[in-house]
């Protein structure tokens, strides 16, 4: 998730895509 | 041998790297497809497997679609480098960014046996074959007031939901 989040901020300098993919991150279900 | 098995179209040319973990276990080896629709956004990027010493490409089918029509594109990532720059006929992944495709196209078509379902949704839905990964990326874009144009940025999001639910960009 670190180089996911690295990658995004490298990107999309916007702190929102790296808080969405966290959130994404963690409300996945199963 | 096949030719789908050399050119990579069958999924099955080297299965124990196109389902292993990456040496940090976040960005697996694998082949993807992403059903979208037009003006969904469905670039994923790859920046985060070649950070991983991976090697990745991205092949979105682009012909007359139009804002809303279906749409869809691929992504192999690997160990070694990727001379293969073909659709993918069986993915280990289907990602599904706007679940209204699903009345349009057969999503499951060539998933490989064992192969996941990421499915952008904002409750579990059954597919009838597991597992099926859902998350609402709409909401949480929506959230994040990630839009553009009225319409909710999806990339960004679905980059946190890949490494849990399979092989992934």
């Amino acid at each position: 998730m670190n180089s996911v989040k690295s990658a995004i901020r490298e990107m999309f300098p916007d702190e929102r895509n790296v808080l969405a993919a966290e959130a994404a991150f963690q409300e996945l279900i199963v | 041998m096949t030719y789908d098995d050399i050119a990579g179209l069958s999924g099955t040319g080297s299965p124990e790297r196109s389902t292993g973990l990456g040496d940090t276990g976040c960005m697996r080896s694998g082949f993807t497809r992403v059903e979208a629709r037009g003006g969904d956004r469905c670039e994923v990027n790859r920046t985060g497997a070649f950070r991983d010493g991976k090697y990745a490409t991205a092949l979105p089918i682009l012909w007359a679609e139009r804002r809303g029509a279906p749409v869809v594109s691929f992504v192999r990532i690997d160990d070694r480098p990727i001379k293969v720059y073909s659709q993918i006929r069986a993915p280990d992944l289907v990602v599904v960014l706007d679940s209204s495709v699903m009345d349009v196209v057969d999503v499951l078509s060539g998933l490989k046996k064992g192969g996941s379902v990421l499915l952008n949704a904002s409750h579990p839905v059954q597919l009838g074959i597991s597992p099926v990964y859902t998350v609402d990326l709409t909401g949480i874009a929506l959230k994040e007031n990630l839009v553009v144009a009225g319409s909710p940025i999806l990339n960004t999001p679905v980059l946190g939901a890949l490494p849990e639910s399979g092989s992934s960009p």
